[in-house]
């Protein structure tokens, strides 16, 4: 190790409580900043996993999410008879015509409403999106009121497991099984039959479409066809970004409240590794006196203390990115203010967020130790070797 | 960027050092006070010369000038020829690191680094390698009689022993001057009388330039010549040769 660098960290690990108290402070911030884009990622990740690049959903236009579009059984019959749909084994086009309707069911703990999302598949559900498995019990009958529940749900509302029995749209639902969809937002529903479901909601339409194409390709010219046929009022979007859209509004807000928070942390651990590199200097003064004198010129007094503060946060994001990363443990059910349905989702630690927080720390490092830094190389040498 | 290291120039006469008409003044407050006023000797090359005179007299500014740690109001400061007042800040650095070594009263080593440590930093400053540095390190460290003690940190050593390291600091890049503020002030008398016996034989047996400041008789009795700087009279220089 170069001889200065070894200065730096012996000289870090002189003040020891009063290096660990900034480099603390500096591992809460980025902590919290990891933290938050860990959630936001999270977030991004589960809803974006929802959707499926070969798939294409079909909303009513210019409904942003499936509660609020409705497609009726003529313009269903249109957009099922399309020639990018892939055809299953059943000999049957891969098309679930689906129903998504909101129900409030006590949480077990807090015993408060929450919002949960219902949602009715066609027979070929599963097959449009085959990351979707039964884990436990067994699949609904077709034509029955039986339900399946999503993983996620599993603990979180009062009579969602396996064996009880669910009221709703003035009917019982008894639920026989549980699936899994990959850590994906369907984990966070239940499902049953469309047809029961359609009927027993009084309705007499859908609310989405999802096909299977045959080739990702063919998205461009279905979507131009069917939003251009003047007998559809329909809108097209690739699964994935319909699904990635629902995530903007919830994270644009945990974005921003949690950039603000880190930012006005940030502010107090700068200013803390401010006076704690000043004290450095305040108390090096000598050796910065007889560096000086010896020949080391202003600009490597000037790095070796930016050094040493660089130090300093590189321990703080250390140690706070090893807290942050013990969240991934850590499961979090939240309202979707998009599709107003309860989420459940992760913190998600990706190499770009280790990075970034990196970055971050380092800044903080740098704004910390630049003002010390330029008052310990424009010292005066006779000034600095007189307080020895 | 080379620096020209004054054993390196011509030889041409025996003058190494010439202030001439070196004036210099420190601000308190408001009031400006003269230390240095008008100011012209010279010092010989090879020569141990003692700095002696009242506190306030102005021999550590003295000093501080002559290494090229302190700049005068006017006047010029040739050092082997060149007027080091008029190189800029950094190169003034760099002719540091070539031909100045220094010696302090209170040692001023690095706390956290080792003897050898302590000895190799002026060394980070050239183009040795590791190994050559710390080969130079070890011998400096040895010519002051301490080869036993190069992995103690300065707070395991005694003072005189602190000294002893801080001149292999000051030796170990051969510079052609050292400046000594005081080298024996903080130091038990065994202690001084090894640390200036040591000082004697660099300058006999190396040919080191010496210019000491100290307020003891019994540590310029140690030099070759001895110089007093009196306060009121500050061009006013007693010389007393010893040989």
């Amino acid at each position: 190790m170069p001889l200065l660098l070894s200065y730096s960290l012996r000289n870090l690990q002189e003040r020891k409580l009063t290096n660990l108290l900034t480099a603390t402070g500096m591992a809460l911030v980025v902590f919290v900043y990891a933290a938050v884009l860990m959630l936001d990622s999270g977030l991004k990740q589960t809803l974006v996993a929802t959707g499926e690049d070969t798939n294409v959903i079909f909303v009513r236009r210019s409904a942003e999410v499936e509660i609020q579009s409705l497609i009726d059984r003529r313009q269903a019959r249109i957009i099922e008879s399309q020639p990018e749909i892939v055809i299953g084994a059943e000999g049957a086009p891969l098309v679930s015509k689906e129903v998504a309707v909101l129900i409030a069911q006590p949480r077990r703990k807090t015993k408060q409403a929450s919002n949960l999302l219902i949602r009715g598949i066609g027979p070929a559900a599963f097959a449009v999106r085959p990351h979707v498995q039964i884990v436990e019990g067994r699949m609904f009958r077709p034509g029955s009121n039986e339900i399946v529940i999503g993983r996620a749900l599993a603990g979180r509302f009062e009579d969602v497991e396996i064996g009880s029995s669910l009221r709703f749209a003035q009917r019982e639902w008894r639920i026989v099984g549980r699936f899994d969809a990959g850590g994906s937002g369907f984990d966070s529903e239940i499902w049953g039959d469309s047809e029961q479901l359609v009927q027993s909601f009084r309705r007499d339409f859908f609310s989405s479409i999802t096909v299977r194409l045959a080739d990702r390709s063919g998205f461009d010219a279905l979507k131009a066809r069917l939003e251009a046929d003047p007998r559809l009022t329909i809108e097209a979007k690739r699964e994935r970004i319909f699904y990635e859209e629902q995530s903007r509004l919830l994270s644009g807000f945990i974005q921003i409240l949690g950039l603000t928070l880190s930012v006005m942390f940030s502010l107090g651990a700068v200013i803390g590794a401010t006076i704690t590199m000043y004290a450095a200097v305040a108390s090096r003064m000598m050796e910065i006196g007889v560096l000086r004198a010896l020949g080391f010129r202003r600009s490597r007094i000037l790095i070796a203390f930016l050094v040493e503060a660089l130090l300093l946060a590189l321990i703080g994001w250390t140690v706070g990115i090893l807290f942050a990363s013990l969240m991934t443990q850590v499961k979090i059910t939240t309202l979707n203010w998009t599709s107003l349905s309860e989420l459940a989702f992760r913190f998600v630690l990706t190499p770009e967020i280790v990075l970034r927080s990196l970055v971050f720390a380092l800044v903080m490092g740098f704004l910390g130790g630049f003002l010390p830094a330029v008052r310990a190389a424009r010292m005066k040498i006779v000034d600095a070797l007189r307080v020895a | 960027m080379t620096v020209l290291r004054i054993s390196d120039r011509p030889a041409g006469e025996d003058v190494l050092i010439a202030l001439s008409d070196v004036s210099k003044s420190y601000r308190r407050g408001a009031q400006i006070v003269p230390v240095l006023s008008g100011l012209t000797f010279d010092i010989r090359r090879k020569e141990f010369l003692a700095l002696m005179g009242p506190s306030g007299s102005g021999k550590s500014t003295m000093l501080n000038l002559i290494a090229g740690i302190d700049s005068p109001d006017q006047g010029s400061i040739k050092v082997g020829g060149e007027d080091i007042t008029l190189l800029p800040e950094a190169e003034l650095a760099d002719w540091r690191a070539a031909n100045v070594g220094f010696i302090f009263q209170f040692y001023n080593l690095m706390p956290v680094l080792t003897a050898l440590e302590n000895v190799e930093l002026p060394l980070t400053l050239t183009s040795l390698g590791r190994r050559d540095r710390r080969d130079r390190a070890q011998l400096a460290l040895s010519l002051v009689g301490l080869s036993d003690r190069v992995k103690h940190l300065p707070s395991e050593l005694s003072g005189g022993q602190q000294q002893r390291v801080a001149i292999a600091r000051a030796i170990v890049t051969d510079p052609t001057v050292l400046v000594a503020d005081e080298p024996t002030g903080d130091l038990d008398r065994q202690s001084a009388k090894e640390v200036l016996e040591i000082m004697q034989r660099l300058n006999r047996d190396m040919g080191k330039t010496i210019v000491m400041v100290t307020h003891d008789h019994r540590a310029a009795a140690h030099a070759k010549r001895i110089m007093s700087l009196e306060k009121g009279d500050l061009s006013y220089l007693v010389e007393q040769r010893l040989e």
